[in-house]
């Protein structure tokens, strides 16, 4: 979360020596980033306030006008077209030599024949706003001549800081200007107040209830009355418009500048709205279910048990912490008021406000768990402002609603502990010196141990002695640290065969001509269902970026078709694969997360510009993967013609297996789901669980002796049938045949004439050979006929000659 | 005899000399030593001379043959360089002409950066470990001491899955951060730990250029007796040298995570610029937007709530971790302009790689 801090407000809390550039890189080497360093005036050189003094009108133009302006030492013409240009206001004049925000550069001119000494200018113009739909008009109290910047207050700088969440106390002025002190080792000078209260006792107009201690720890009441309602102090309206507010009315601007100084978020409510007679009742509580509040943003909400209410005797008149409600707000008749100044446990307003779906700079600051002391000073000086810019009259005391106070915290800082963490040498005496300058109350008990008191603002995030390492690190400074590696005892690093693999997949995929690609893990119910899946089967995202977004993905596949879509569009064929989690429904098995089966998938996918068959190539290269990774005995299981797939197309489609088991599928892409993506070419699709694959790979190898004699090959062909499988011939070869064949490799397939109809020819060269001895005519020939006749039996096979 | 062994001298020399070529050598040689040759068939009259003019001529004769063989020899050596010449000149090819078109892919940038990166820490005895990506709240959040309702949470985003889809839990999200890896590898082995965990993270947050809701990270956990955060500054100063160059710098800055303390945020020295925030043009450097340094890591001492949860002795083991962006150093090697391309799987970008 970004705040905004103004470095001449910072300059009034702490001494600073150092430019902004200086400040800024220190926050940065010791605090936290600073994301922007903004200079506010940059663009207002030579613009000053001036005053209309007259309007004439423009002798060649109707919709262009003549104000003559006062600058203060000098008169003089501008042209302007402005609509709401008023004799008597003051606005913002950029004389020749001004750069404007927008780049431009004023010079004198001439306009439609009259010549204009400068410009009259618009909120945008200046970079001061959006609005161009005329001249910024300026507030009347504003001296005139003098530089737009300074008398807009805006000669600052100002620091863009996100605030760690762990540093609540930091959202605040007072909390930076203590981290600047502890750096540079200077005070933080002290809020110097008095507070005058009148005769008359708080009580006796309010009390205050707080129903869930445990959400609200403390609640302090003020009661103010006589209030004046109307423009705060020009201080305070220049520090709020520098820190990126609006300034509205004095009590409500007292209660923001209160929260951008110490960083405790004030509520101010019109006390006569408030209902009850007599004694006016504050109730901290639960909202109940069905309660309704319209809110200062004039929204009516609805309100849930778990929303934190401030509520009086007919109903919530703010939601605590969030947002105050439009019923009781401020107005220009409001006499007086009620200031609230709460701590609220941050989760409860976290839980609210993101419920509601609220957020505000009250709700950034409560949901990190503030200070419950903090809310005493803001209370009291808030209230000190009201008196004097507000013309209030606070009354006696405060109702403060604190059940159990918290008590004083502290650490053990053991030195050699800190040491050992740090690695450096730090002295109890610097380590000391550094937690005193972050206000830490420190006291040395042995040698090497301090007891250290953790200020209030502090104590929810120090909480044990490595919040204090960091702390004396960090002011120390991470950059004075040496870099060393590690002493320890060296052990190899243990293997990973997964990861292993996954790399060796990719290059032999690569080496084939596959692409890697990275898709998302999310999918549509569109997308699901164009590929023939059930959107019932995936894993749904409860709050996902969109539509298409809204599945986890149980295939690579369908993602991987539409990389094919896009990729078709500026190349004739493509060849894509991707390594991937998918993400199944699953209760039986044992997973990381129970009920959710999360898989590792290795699909590609490739298509052919030209013919019309792309099955036999897929196939080749992955049995080409399988050859290279040492995958054991593979085979091909058709899909039968009558199974159900709609994705698939069944007459080139094969289960891949070892054993019995199934590793993936292999097949073309069935022609009707080719038409919904508008491909009009073959496409083949490698769809392989990746997890099977390492479980069936050969961990040891052992070289058989081969022959060193004369090889003998020789080749065979047979018709057969159209529909017998290759597959199961090779089987058949591979089961039944003599030990002298070496090798065989079908090595064509032909159907067509002059083969018969409903025939093909299949051709097979066999590798022959014997260990100790060339082989003889007679054994091949053996052999040979062995072959034939187990062929000719099993497959009603004949030999063709 | 001896006239005609002259006669046969000249004529050889006259036929020698018109010889141009291997085969017009090859015929010479067949025409006057092969079986039916010249010299060969004229040879066969030697025996019928007297003992005397054997002897004479037959020096002569071997005078002759020798002579002859090696002109042969030595005219083939001649005509075969010539050859050889004539051969390369005419088989001229353009070189630089593309030959017959083999198709390659390669493997995702991101692939390789991680395989680059677990290289490095592969090499200083990590191992690789890994965990889901749907994990459950308290891997992801609530042991890495992030309860919830912690703000932090605020800055991660998260996807949940719908309770309908996992037996009515609702604890079960989309991992935020490759941190949930740490709590599942100490839960099941001893320390010391040294681990690397590449993997993919996802984030819910609007897409654009610069942001991507998925995305990957490496996370570093290193558990020992005796690890300081000096230790963590050596180990990730010498990563970012191995990965990006010798003549990058670093630099450590405090910074929060809920799961290490103290906690620090890695800066390197701007790779476009160098560290000196102006660009070749000397105006402001886009790529650090002048500051000279860019974000790229958030590390620290793991925070003894995160040990204790595993049941690790804190007064003896002390630990760092570390997680690295890994689209952003890829976008920062390689100035890509857009995140989202990583995973629209377009060859027009991963072509460029």
């Amino acid at each position: 979360m970004i705040m905004k801090f103004s470095f001449n407000w910072l300059k009034e809390l702490v001494e600073i020596k150092k430019s902004p550039q200086e400040i800024a890189e220190m926050l940065t080497m010791h605090f936290t980033e600073v994301d922007a360093i903004e200079e506010l005036g940059k663009n207002l050189e030579n613009v000053v306030v001036g005053k209309v003094l007259d309007i004439l009108p423009h002798p060649n133009a109707d919709k262009l006008k003549i104000p003559i302006v006062d600058i203060g030492n000098k008169r003089f013409k501008i042209v302007c077209g402005a609509p709401n240009l008023e004799s008597g206001k003051l606005v913002a004049v950029a004389l020749p030599g001004a750069r404007l925000a927008g780049g431009v550069e004023i010079k004198k001119a001439e306009i439609r024949g009259v010549e204009s000494s400068g410009m009259i200018c618009t909120e945008d113009e200046l970079g001061l706003g959006s609005d161009h739909s005329g001249i910024m008009i300026l507030p009347d109290n504003l001296n005139v001549g003098e530089n737009l910047a300074k008398a807009l207050g805006l000669d600052d700088i100002i620091f863009d800081i996100s605030i760690l969440p762990n540093r609540p106390d930091a959202f605040s002025h007072l909390g930076l200007a203590r981290e600047i002190a502890a750096i540079t080792r200077e005070r933080v000078k002290s809020t110097e107040f008095r507070l005058e209260e009148g005769e008359e006792k708080t009580e006796k107009f309010i009390s205050v209830e707080i129903k869930n201690p445990e959400l609200c720890p403390r609640y302090i009441a003020r009661y103010l009355r006589g209030v004046k309602i109307g423009p705060a102090p020009d201080f305070i309206q220049k520090r709020l418009s520098a820190c990126g507010m609006r300034p509205i009315n004095n009590v409500v601007d007292i209660t923001n500048y209160v929260m951008l100084l110490f960083g405790q978020p004030l509520h101010a409510f019109d006390a006569s709205k408030i209902s009850g007679k007599g004694i006016k009742k504050i109730i901290v509580r639960k909202a109940r279910d069905g309660e309704k509040i319209k809110t200062l943003d004039n929204e009516e909400r609805n309100l849930f048990s778990d929303v934190l209410v401030i509520a009086d005797s007919s109903g919530p008149i703010a939601i605590a912490g969030v947002m105050g409600g439009a019923e009781t707000e401020i107005d220009e008749r409001t006499t007086d008021v009620i200031l609230e100044s709460a701590s609220f446990s941050g989760p409860a307003i976290r839980r609210g406000a993101s419920k509601l779906g609220l957020r505000s700079e009250a709700v950034m600051r409560f949901e990190k768990n503030l200070d419950e002391n903090l809310t005493v000073i803001a209370s009291e000086y808030a209230a000190y402002l009201m008196t004097k810019y507000a013309s209030g009259e606070i009354l006696r005391g405060a109702i403060d609603v604190y059940p159990r106070p918290k008590k004083p915290k502290a650490v053990i800082l053991e030195i050699p502990r800190l040491q050992k963490i740090l690695g450096i040498d730090i002295k109890i005496g610097e380590a000391s010196q550094i937690l005193s300058a972050l206000e830490f109350e420190v006291k040395k008990i042995s040698n090497d141990i301090l007891e250290v008191g953790v200020p209030s603002f502090r104590d929810h995030d120090v909480t044990r002695e490595e919040d204090l390492i960091e702390e004396v690190a960090r002011i120390y400074g991470y950059e004075k640290f040496s870099k060393n590696l590690p002493y320890g005892v060296m052990r190899p690093s243990e293997k990973n065969p997964d990861l292993e693999l996954e790399a060796r997949t990719k290059n032999i995929f690569t080496g084939l001509g596959f692409w890697e690609v990275y898709n998302k893990s999310f999918l549509g119910k569109e997308l699901i269902e164009k590929v023939g899946l059930r959107p019932d089967d995936h894993i749904r995202v409860a709050n996902p970026l969109s539509l298409e977004h809204e599945f986890m993905r149980t295939s690579l596949v369908p993602l991987l078709l539409e990389n094919s879509v896009l990729n078709l569009k500026n190349r004739s064929e493509i060849k894509l694969f991707e390594l991937g989690r998918i993400f199944e429904k699953e209760v039986k098995k044992e997973n990381w997360v129970k009920g959710i089966s999360e898989g590792i998938r290795l699909s590609a996918i490739l298509t052919k510009a030209e013919g019309d068959l792309i099955y036999p190539e897929a196939k080749e290269m992955l049995d080409c993967f399988l050859r290279q990774i040492d995958f054991i005995d593979w085979w091909y299981d058709p899909l039968y013609l009558d199974s159900k797939t709609i994705f698939w197309h069944k007459g080139r489609t094969a289960v891949l297996k070892t054993g019995e088991k199934k590793i993936g599928v292999i097949g073309e892409v069935h022609p009707e789901i080719l038409t919904k993506f508008d491909i009009n070419q073959r496409v083949a699709v490698i769809d392989l669980n990746f997890k099977k694959i390492l479980d069936h790979i050969k961990r040891e190898k052992k070289i058989k002796p081969f022959s060193r004699f004369q090889q003998s090959e020789f080749d065979l062909a047979f018709v057969v049938d159209r529909l017998t499988l290759v597959g199961d011939l090779e089987k058949a070869l591979r089961a039944g045949i003599d030990p002298l064949v070496k090798n065989f490799k079908v090595f064509d397939i032909y159907e067509g004439a002059p083969l018969p109809e409903g025939k093909k020819n299949i051709a097979i060269r066999f590798e022959l050979g014997a260990l100790d001895r060339n082989l003889n005519d007679k054994e091949i020939e053996e052999v040979k006929s062995k072959i034939i006749d187990l062929i000719e039996k099993k497959f009603r096979a004949k030999l063709r000659a | 005899m001896e006239e005609e062994l002259k006669k046969l001298k000249e004529q050889s020399e006259i036929d020698f000399t018109k010889i141009k070529t291997i085969s017009e050598l090859k015929d010479f040689e067949v025409s006057y030593l092969g079986r039916k040759g010249k010299l060969t068939l004229l040879l066969k009259f030697l025996p019928e001379l007297t003992r005397v003019e054997k002897q004479r001529l037959g020096e002569i004769v071997n005078e002759f043959k020798a002579g002859l063989e090696k002109k042969i020899a030595d005219k083939g050596k001649e005509l075969r360089k010539l050859e050889y010449e004539r051969i390369v000149q005419t088989e001229w090819v353009d070189v630089t002409a593309p030959g017959p078109e083999i198709r390659q892919g390669k493997i995702h940038p991101i692939s390789k950066m991680i395989d680059e990166i677990c290289k490095i820490f592969h090499s200083m005895g990590y191992t690789i470990a890994d965990g889901p990506e749907i994990e459950e709240d308290y891997y992801n959040f609530d042991s890495l001491n992030i309860p919830p309702f912690h703000p932090a949470r605020d800055t991660q985003d998260t996807f949940w899955v719908d309770p309908k889809s996992v037996g009515d839990r609702t604890d079960i999200l989309l991992r935020t951060q490759t941190s949930a890896v740490q709590t599942r590898f100490m839960e099941r082995h001893k320390p010391p730990v040294r681990i690397i965990a590449p993997g993919r993270v996802f984030r819910n947050e609007n897409e654009d250029a610069k942001h991507s809701a998925t995305f990957y990270q490496v996370e570093g956990l290193l558990v020992d007796q005796c690890i300081n955060f000096e230790n963590l500054r050596g180990t990730l100063d010498i990563f970012i040298k191995q990965l990006l160059g010798e003549e990058v710098k670093t630099r450590f800055r405090p910074s929060y995570f809920p799961f290490t303390e103290p906690s620090a945020e890695m800066d390197v020295s701007c790779t476009v610029c160098g560290g000196s925030g102006k660009d070749s043009d000397r105006q402001e450097c886009r790529t650090c937007k002048g500051v000279g340094w860019l974000e790229i890591m958030g590390c620290g001492m793991v925070h003894p709530k995160v040990l204790e949860n595993v049941g690790y002795d804190t007064k003896i083991f002390t630990g760092f971790a570390f997680g690295v962006g890994v689209d952003r150093l890829v976008i920062l090697k390689y100035s890509v302009p857009d995140i989202r391309d990583f995973y629209k799987g377009d060859l027009r970008f991963l072509e460029q790689f």
